[in-house]
């Protein structure tokens, strides 16, 4: 499917348009629009209402994890639509502005359009995909204690390749374990560990190592002295 | 982009022709109501020479890679394996080695490994039929993505003295043996054209880019779309298939000054002929290849399209669209 958008130009005047929620308005009306406009809708009402929060200030990782995983599950969508910018645009702008707009406020081109690794949709639906473990409550168990920082990390270094989408299942569920027995979400340990998985990749391939990428992560641990 | 330096020896020319290297092609397939139907890869047009950059081509034409698999085999024959191992080798010798098959595809923003049979000199010593294949489910794959066969260290061996400077970590790369690129959509089309489906004119351009300088010149940036349901769409295609039609000349023309014109505005000219601050496989750098390589005149628009038609006219059958 082609999502055709506007100009970038377009699309910045209608995001400085809206000051105040009362200023967003959806614009798609097509029927396929529609259905996954009730579907976020839902999955919004339904973080909103399980954190008993009506601004999403000081919980944001928690918001954004419970919509994430809502969202996940009911959009249903392969990776190759989770790939192509402007779906995730079009959703962000025409389906459901006014829930990007409760998340991010005012002027937030980048969580709508502009920057291609921020738009805060795909960036949710990538933490969750990366880190799924087979079912809905297991993920959460293994993501409850992380922080925003934590999204960023894993999101962004994507590598100029794509993502190893097993690895990084892999890395979310022995970091959770990690975290688990020092009692505490570390979110420096994990940025070492990032940084480290970055530099080992340029000459090591996970999937062959001993114990694939089980192995390999663990490797990593080890030598963060983890 | 990253780069790494071996401090162990690796695959080289020398000993790739010395292990008496033998590749097959790929062979593509998909399930189709139980039954599994071929693909084929067709070379594109400028590439017929080395056949790096393929398309995925379905004969019955019901193939989409949103709705069915992918699948792929491979075999590889290595004459004489017994050079890959020991002092004059890259492994030592007790040591296995492994075939893999890893994807990477940008556009689908993920990559993987497919992992093959192993090489090691107490298997066999002359011969080794090494055997590869990998799936992708539904919806995986966009756009297009690249298969790179390497070698790599399987099982680490025991070192003798002769032995020390040999690679010898589960999980190294020992070295690449081939690497092709796979279009999925547009027919693969090395200068992006899609096909559409709308109510809209014959063609359009789409420009997209916050800094030419920097984004790379791929279909996201940069595209022509083409309208199959124009009536003077079927003028696009020769009956043939393969020579492109004057309707597409011009259409490629005129997108082409439209992207040259854009790049200028937001680039000054010096700095796009002078490459400075371009980063390779930008779109800034595809301009400067159309300036240098056509001779363009670029200062006025009539210029701009004069040299075009002029100085690109024949070198069509280079450039398929």
């Amino acid at each position: 499917m082609n999502w055709r958008l506007p100009k970038t130009e377009d699309l910045f005047q209608m995001i400085e348009s809206w000051q105040s929620e009362s200023d967003v308005k959806c614009m798609a009306d097509n029927h396929e629009a529609k259905a996954w406009r009730e579907i976020l809708l839902a999955a919004h009402e339904q973080a909103k209402k399980s954190l008993d929060i009506q601004t999403v200030k000081g919980h944001e990782y928690k918001y954004d994890l419970l919509f994430g995983l809502q969202m996940y599950e009911s959009l249903n969508i392969s990776e190759s639509t989770a790939s192509d910018d402007k779906f995730w645009i079009y959703l962000s702008i025409f389906v459901v502005p006014e829930v990007v707009f409760w998340r991010w406020g005012p002027s937030a081109h980048d969580r709508f359009y502009n920057n291609p690794r921020r738009i805060w949709l795909k960036v949710i639906w990538w933490y969750i995909h990366l880190s799924w473990q087979g079912n809905r409550d297991t993920t959460f168990q293994i993501l409850e204690n992380n922080s925003t920082d934590i999204v960023v990390q894993l999101v962004e270094r994507s590598g100029p390749y794509g993502y190893r989408v097993k690895l990084c299942r892999t890395i979310m569920k022995v970091f959770d374990e990690y975290c688990r027995k020092q009692g505490k979400e570390d979110r420096i340990v994990f940025r070492k560990l990032m940084k480290l998985n970055t530099a080992r990749l340029a000459v090591m391939e996970p999937a062959l190592c001993e114990g694939e990428e089980t192995g390999y992560v663990k490797q990593l641990f080890a030598a963060l002295g983890g | 982009m990253s780069s790494a330096i071996a401090l162990y020896p690796v695959l080289t020319e020398e000993l790739l022709r010395k292990i008496g290297l033998q590749v097959m092609e790929y062979e593509f397939k998909y399930d189709f109501n139980h039954q599994q139907r071929s693909l084929v890869a067709k070379p594109l047009q400028g590439f017929e020479n080395n056949h790096t950059r393929l398309y995925i081509s379905d004969e019955s034409g019901e193939w989409d890679p949103n709705q069915f698999n992918f699948k792929f085999e491979r075999t590889l024959l290595i004459s004489n394996p017994y050079y890959l191992f020991g002092e004059q080798g890259i492994a030592v010798r007790d040591a296995e080695l492994g075939i893999a098959v890893k994807w990477t595809s940008k556009p689908s923003k993920q990559r993987g490994v497919f992992i093959g049979s192993s090489i090691s000199l107490e298997k066999s010593e002359k011969d080794v039929l090494v055997s590869i294949n990998g799936e992708f489910s539904p919806g995986t794959l966009r756009e297009h993505f690249d298969l790179t066969t390497i070698l790599y260290l399987k099982k680490p061996g025991n070192p003798n003295h002769a032995e020390k400077h040999l690679a010898n970590i589960a999980g190294i790369e020992l070295g690449v043996l081939d690497s092709f690129t796979y279009y999925l959509s547009g027919q693969g089309s090395f200068f992006p054209v899609f096909s559409i489906q709308d109510a809209g004119p014959l063609w359009r351009a789409e420009c997209n880019w916050q800094d030419p300088r920097v984004d790379p010149f791929d279909d996201t940036s940069f595209r022509i779309l083409l309208n199959e349901n124009h009536p003077h769409y079927k003028h696009i295609h020769s009956a043939s298939g393969n020579s492109v039609t004057p309707l597409l000349k011009e259409i490629v023309f005129f997108a082409i000054q439209i992207l040259i014109e854009n790049v200028l505005k937001d680039v000054p000219y010096d700095e796009v002929i002078n490459g400075t601050n371009a980063d390779s496989g930008s779109i800034c750098q595809a301009v400067k290849y159309f300036i240098d390589t056509f001779d363009l005149e670029t200062s006025t628009k009539e210029g701009l399209a004069f040299t075009l038609r002029k100085n690109m006219d024949d070198k069509f059958g280079a450039m398929d669209a």
